[in-house]
C-alpha cells in the first residue's frame, strides 16, 4: 500500500514539473552594447595614420575612432564581440584585453571574448607597420586608451544586458563593392544580426557584417575616420539602434567605389548612407532560434614574409613566433566558431579572399570553407574576418605569386601585391584545416 | 707524474666563458645602432637602435657545452697558450652566440643573412 502511494506521489511530482513530455522553455537571449570613444591622448609621439604609406602622421579629426561591444547570453552560454575601429589588431594586443577582462569573465562567467578590428583606413597605426620603414608606428599612449575603451565597453554592454529576441538577414547588395584583383570575386551580401530589445524598453542593436575594405575615405586622407562604418553606425543610432560592425571576406582587394570623386568625405558620407537606407531597414529578416555554441582553436602556420620576420626582429609585430630546430617559422594564431541557432561566425584572424571561401575552381587549392561547412550541416555562414588576430592576406595557393628575386619585398609581375602582406603560400590550407577542426568540436 | 686536471674547476672556467660570451653578445646586440652608427650607416642605426629594449635570449646550454669543449683541452695547456688560443676561440664562439641569439624570438643570424642577400640584390636601394 504505502508502495503504490509513493508511486502516485512520484507520478504526480513528476507532471507537475513538467517531465512527462511537456515541452522545454527554450533558451533566452539576453544582450547588452555599450560604445566608448578612443580619443587619442595628449602625446609627443607621432599619430602615424594606417592603411597606405609609411609615415604619415594625423592633420585632424573627423570621427573618433571607437570601442563597440556586444554582450550576448543564452542563459547557458556567454560571449562578447568588441569591435574596434582600427586597421586590425595583432594577437598580442587582443590578449592584453582579454587579460585584462579575466576577472570580469570570472565573475560573469562569460565564455568568449573576440575582438574584432573594422579595417578602417583612416585609423591611428595599431600593428606599427605605418611608422617610418622598418620603425615603431604605434603610438603607445594610444594603445593603453585603445586598451582601455575595449575593457570598458565591454564591461558597459554587461550592464546595458537585457531581454532580447534575434533575428537575421542576408541581403544581396550592388554596386558597392569591387575587387582590385583578378577573379572578379566577392561576397555581395549584407548579413545583419537584428537584435530587438522592444520589450525591455532599450535601444535595438543591429550587428552589420559587409565584405568591403572600410577606406571610402581612399589613400590621400589624413583625418581620423570610422570611414563608412561610422557613418552607418551614426545613421542608425539617429533611428534609436545601436551598430556593430565586423568585416566579411575582403581579402583580393575587396573595397568600396567611388560614388563620388573630388571629395572623400562625401564619397564616405554616401557610401554609408546608401548601404544603411539600401540595404538595412529593408532587408527580409528571419528569427534566430534561441541558443549560443562556441568554439575556438588554435593552429600553427608558416611565417615565411621576409618583411613580417624583419618585423618581428624589431619587436614592431609582437605575435607569437617561434623558430622550428632546423629552420623556418612559424606563428601561432586562433580561428573560432560562434553559433547562434542555425546561424554560424566564422571568425578569421586574417583578411581571406573570398575565392578560398566560395571556391577557386582549381583543384590545388583547399576546399572552400562554405563546401566544408555544409559538409557538418552548416547552411547559414557568416565569415567575419580581422578577428582576434592579423595575419594579413590569405591567398588562394594556385594565385600565391613571389618576385622571383625579392620574394615578399618586391611586387611580382602582374597583380600581386597582397602577396607581400601574406605570410605564406600555406595560409589558405591553414586556414582551412583549423576551420574543419572547429567544425568538427562545434557539431561533435 | 701527469697532473689531474680538477674538474670543478674546468667547469667553473666553462661557465665564466659562457658568462663572458652571453654578456658580450647581449651588449653588441643592444647597442647595434651605436656600431652602424659609426660605419656611417644612419638609416640603419636608427632602425636598430629599436633593438635596446628588445627580449634577446641566448642560446646558454650550447655556449656552455662549446666552452667546456674549449676548456677541457684548454686545462692541459700552459697558460700563455690557453689565451692565445683561446682569444680566436673566444671570437668564433662570441660569432656563434650572436647568430645564435634570439632578438624578439628571431635568431639574429637568420636576419643578418636574409639582410645580406637582399642588399646584395639592391632590395633597399632608395630608401
Amino acid at each position: 500500500m504505502k508502495r503504490w502511494i509513493l508511486l502516485i506521489f512520484i507520478m504526480l511530482a513528476l507532471f507537475l514539473t513538467g517531465c512527462t513530455g511537456k515541452e522545454a522553455v527554450p533558451h533566452e537571449y539576453s544582450a547588452g552594447f555599450a560604445a566608448v570613444e578612443i580619443v587619442p591622448p595628449e602625446t609627443d609621439a607621432p599619430l602615424y595614420i594606417a592603411g597606405y604609406r609609411n609615415g604619415r602622421e594625423i592633420e585632424g579629426v573627423l570621427d573618433y575612432q571607437r570601442a563597440s561591444a556586444l554582450w550576448l547570453e543564452d542563459g547557458e552560454t556567454s560571449i562578447l564581440l568588441i569591435s574596434i575601429d582600427c586597421v586590425a589588431l595583432a594577437s598580442d594586443t587582443v590578449e592584453e584585453i582579454r587579460s585584462r577582462l579575466d576577472p570580469f569573465c570570472r565573475e560573469t562567467g562569460c565564455d568568449s571574448v573576440n575582438v574584432i578590428a573594422t579595417h578602417t583606413h583612416a585609423g591611428i597605426d595599431t600593428l606599427g607597420l605605418w611608422g617610418p620603414v622598418a620603425m615603431e608606428g604605434k603610438n603607445s599612449e594610444f594603445m593603453k586608451c585603445l586598451i582601455s575603451a575595449a575593457v570598458k565597453s565591454a564591461k558597459a554592454a554587461y550592464e546595458d544586458r537585457s531581454h532580447a529576441v534575434l533575428s537575421y538577414a542576408s541581403t544581396p547588395t550592388k554596386g558597392f563593392q569591387e575587387d582590385s584583383r583578378d577573379p572578379q570575386v566577392w561576397d555581395s551580401n549584407l548579413y545583419q544580426i537584428h537584435i530587438d530589445r522592444d520589450s525591455a524598453g532599450k535601444r535595438g542593436i543591429r550587428v552589420i557584417s559587409y565584405a568591403a575594405h572600410a577606406e571610402s575615405l581612399r589613400g590621400d586622407n589624413l583625418l581620423l575616420s570610422r570611414d563608412f562604418p561610422g557613418v552607418m553606425s551614426d545613421l542608425i543610432a539617429e533611428v534609436g539602434e545601436e551598430m556593430l560592425f565586423l568585416p566579411g571576406a575582403i581579402g583580393g582587394l575587396i573595397m568600396t567605389p567611388e560614388l563620388f570623386e573630388g571629395d572623400a568625405v562625401v564619397n564616405r558620407d554616401l557610401t554609408g548612407e546608401q548601404l544603411v537606407n539600401c540595404y538595412i531597414y529593408t532587408a527580409d529578416e528571419r528569427p534566430i532560434d534561441q541558443s549560443i555554441k562556441t568554439v575556438r582553436v588554435e593552429f600553427e602556420l608558416p611565417m615565411e614574409n621576409t618583411l613580417f620576420i624583419y618585423y618581428k626582429f624589431l619587436g614592431i609585430l609582437q605575435n607569437d613566433v617561434k623558430r622550428g630546430l632546423f629552420g623556418g617559422y612559424s606563428i601561432r594564431s586562433e580561428l573560432t566558431l560562434i553559433q547562434l541557432g542555425d546561424l554560424t561566425l566564422a571568425l578569421l584572424p586574417c583578411e581571406i579572399f573570398p575565392e578560398l571561401v566560395f571556391g577557386t575552381g582549381n583543384d590545388t587549392d583547399p576546399a572552400p570553407l562554405e563546401e566544408i561547412a555544409e559538409a557538418y550541416g552548416i547552411e547559414n555562414l557568416v565569415i567575419v574576418g580581422l578577428a582576434n588576430d592579423e595575419l594579413g592576406y590569405v591567398i588562394p595557393p594556385s594565385d600565391f605569386v613571389l618576385d622571383e628575386n625579392l620574394p615578399y619585398i618586391a611586387e611580382a609581375e602582374g597583380d600581386h601585391y597582397e602577396e607581400t602582406n601574406s605570410t605564406s603560400p600555406r595560409a589558405a590550407e591553414a586556414i582551412a584545416e583549423a576551420f574543419e577542426r572547429a567544425l568538427k568540436k562545434l557539431t561533435k | 707524474m701527469p697532473t689531474k686536471t680538477p674538474l670543478p674547476r674546468i667547469l667553473s672556467a666553462a661557465a665564466v666563458l659562457t658568462l663572458a660570451l652571453s654578456m658580450t653578445a647581449r651588449l653588441i646586440l643592444r647597442n647595434l645602432a651605436l656600431f652602424l652608427y659609426l660605419a656611417a650607416e644612419e638609416q640603419f642605426a636608427a632602425i636598430f637602435s629599436q633593438l635596446r629594449t628588445a627580449d634577446i635570449r641566448m642560446p646558454i646550454l650550447l655556449l656552455y657545452a662549446l666552452s667546456l669543449a674549449y676548456c677541457f683541452p684548454a686545462a692541459k695547456l700552459k697558460r700563455w697558450s690557453a689565451i692565445l688560443i683561446g682569444l680566436p676561440v673566444f671570437l668564433i664562439m662570441l660569432t656563434f652566440a650572436l647568430y645564435a641569439s634570439s632578438v624578439n624570438g628571431i635568431l639574429f643570424g637568420d636576419v643578418l643573412l636574409s639582410l645580406a642577400d637582399v642588399i646584395g640584390k639592391g632590395g633597399f636601394e632608395g630608401m
